[in-house]
């Protein structure tokens, strides 16, 4: 067991149960840096240092996360999850940042992926059981989360609320207690009335967006975004019944498109939704995905590419608006 | 309401059709000046259009606002301002139209709030949109392919029993809009770029600025300027033609719009490259403000 309570940095979902189990504090880098009031500036150091203005702007944000918050170790999976994460590692360590690696295996082996969190179990002196015990905690506010997910299916709760509940469940505020009092909070004060009974039904996939209005912009165009693919992938709401190890191989994100889209197009099906918004990211290797997802999915699919931190650009707007009125 | 005027308000340029009753007058107008006149009468689908026949509207043609009088003729202006002119001089360019319906759309269509603090009414139309309606009002067609090349970018709509069903815009790059052209014709020291289209060489650069630096260096090895400027045209029509050849599987007729149409070079490349056929309405260039009208 770990002494004494410490902060580790999480570049994308790492399995929280292990974090906990381990006394870590995780903390999500993306949300520091997107949530932080000047993000823009955390891109602008990145560059700085030499990370290339054609690159990734999330990662260039998780490099000065990592920075501004003063954090010792951060723990990536450098398979499965994005392309330029290695390098991004690579980097930290000459920086004086401890690197914990691991992978979600590519092939989709349960075997393989056993192998790769007891490497963890190992690695942080920890046994099965207390990360199973774990689970358990964590699936009470992930029951809540499956509540909150299917308020918004049924319109009565925004697509922004649903993006951001889910997106946070990555690293549980790095305060389990305090995320389950706020998530209790919340849904006690909601109106529980259909609020969107005349908008369209859209879910959105990919990489959660960089925008800080785009939830706006949608709900402006009559969008109600009833799916946040990933952010769902993020929160394990579909996994509360699995054991621990199927709950990291029902996690579509990591592995291959083939499987993603497969429950993509479930989700759809089961949420009636009737536009998809494909969100990708400048230089981001998912881009190519998008061939994919043109070519699999059968409803008017609407592909937008966000760059930097800000507002949403007015070509943007203006392709949300035109697709709206096409779907 | 007598007067109809509408608005495509574009990244670069404004393109403003308006509507008045009665015979030819002086349409100059305090900030505007038409860049072409004309009367409705010479195009049946305009008589059609201002009398409420063209079905498109959801309203019945009894309820259409614009069903205005048979008996009266319509004279048309046509005005091309650039958009930064229109936002300097909004204020002063809207007094030019007391008593009209106003209709707007393009980019600039979210920013005209100060129209609301005049108590103003007029109404909005997404650009894609009117650009699909305004050539099924001009070409009769209900399902056709639809290419805009504007001055910042490029917009490709399927059209499909009279309703936009599909639609690509070009990436985020200025590389593949008339801007491109713009920019190259002044190193050419050419006018009238949209002529050449004979033994074009291949540009490499994806990025418009550095394309630059790419042609001052083949200016440097000695290849002409009409070379060269059909090398513009062709890297332009090969960054266009990812957007259309998408759609070509559908066989439906080619429309092409905006600011570009007018360039002999690109359409002969359309019809060589792509093996099809290229209708361009009359009024090309308005084809969005048209379509704003409903
Ligand atoms: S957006 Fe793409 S490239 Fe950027 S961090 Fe995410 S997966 Fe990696």
């Amino acid at each position: 067991m770990q002494s004494k309570t410490q902060i580790i940095g999480i570049t994308t979902t790492v399995p929280s149960e292990i974090l906990y189990a381990a006394n870590f504090i995780p903390v999500d880098l993306n949300n520091i840096f997107i949530a932080n009031e000047n993000p823009d500036k955390f891109v602008e150091k990145a560059e700085i240092i030499g990370f290339p203005g054609n690159s990734c702007a999330w990662i260039k944000g998780i490099f000065s996360a990592v920075k501004s918050e003063n954090i010792k170790t951060v723990i990536a999976p450098v398979w499965g999850d994005c392309s330029n994460t290695h390098a991004l590692c690579e980097v930290l360590k000459t920086y004086g940042i401890n690197i914990i690696e691991f992978a979600y295996p590519y092939d989709y082996s349960l075997q393989k992926l056993k192998l790769e969190m007891n490497f963890l179990f190992d690695k942080f002196n920890i046994n099965e059981k207390s990360v199973f015990e774990w689970k358990k905690k964590l699936d009470i506010i992930r029951k809540k989360l499956k509540t909150l997910d299917k308020m918004t299916v049924d319109g009565k709760i925004s697509g922004k609320d649903n993006h951001l509940w889910l997106v946070n469940s990555s690293d549980f505020y790095g305060n389990p207690e305090k995320f389950d009092n706020e998530l209790d909070e919340f849904l006690k004060t909601n109106d529980n009335i259909n609020k969107y009974d005349d908008f369209k039904r859209i879910g959105v996939m990919g990489v959660p967006s960089i925008w800080s209005n785009f939830y706006d912009i949608l709900e402006e165009n009559k969008a109600h975004v009833v799916y946040n693919e990933v952010q769902f992938e993020f929160s394990m709401i579909k996994s509360i019944e699995t054991d621990f190890y199927n709950q990291y191989i029902n996690y579509t994100y990591p592995y291959g498109m083939d499987f993603r889209l497969k429950e993509i197009i479930k989700q759809m099906k089961e949420r009636d939704i009737q536009g998809l918004i494909h969100y990708t990211q400048c230089f981001c290797f998912r881009q190519i995905e998008d061939i994919l997802v043109k070519n699999n999915i059968n409803i008017p699919v609407l592909t937008l590419e966000g760059d930097k931190p800000g507002e949403v650009d007015a070509r943007t707007k203006m392709r949300i608006e035109n697709f709206m009125d096409i779907i | 309401m007598k007067n109809i005027v509408a608005f495509d308000i574009g990244s670069r340029l404004t393109k403003i059709v308006r509507i008045t009753p009665g015979k030819f007058e002086n349409h100059s107008l305090t900030h505007l000046h038409p860049c072409k006149s004309t009367v409705a009468s010479d195009f049946p689908y305009l008589t059609s259009l201002l009398r409420g026949e063209l079905s498109l509207s959801s309203n019945s043609p009894e309820e259409n606002p614009l069903r205005l009088s048979v008996e009266n003729n319509y004279f048309i202006n046509f005005y091309l301002i650039e958009t930064s002119y229109f936002y300097i001089n909004k204020e002063k360019i809207i007094e030019d139209f007391p008593n009209t319906m106003i209709f707007i759309t393009g980019y600039g269509k979210n920013n005209v709030d100060f129209l609301d603090n005049k108590n103003i009414t007029y109404k909005k139309t997404p650009e894609l949109v009117a650009h699909t309606r305004g050539c099924i009002y001009q070409t009769g067609l209900n399902d056709f392919i639809l290419l805009d090349i504007g001055g910042q970018d490029t917009k490709v709509m399927l059209c499909k029993n009279g309703k936009m069903a599909d639609f690509l815009t070009n990436d985020k790059c200025a590389a593949s809009s008339g801007r491109f052209l713009e920019n190259m014709s002044k190193i050419l020291h050419i006018d009238n770029i949209g002529d050449y289209y004979k033994n074009p060489v291949t540009l490499n650069s994806t990025c418009a600025v550095f394309s630059e630096s790419e042609l001052i260096g083949k200016l440097s090895e000695g290849i002409s300027r009409e070379i060269l400027a059909a090398s513009v045209n062709f890297a332009l029509f090969n960054r266009v033609k990812k957007l259309v050849i998408p759609f070509l599987k559908y066989n439906l007729p080619l429309v092409f719009v905006g600011g570009l149409s007018e360039n002999k070079a690109i359409i002969h490349f359309i019809k060589e490259e792509l093996k099809t056929n290229v209708i361009i309405p009359d009024f090309h260039i308005f084809n969005g403000s048209l379509g704003a009208i409903k």
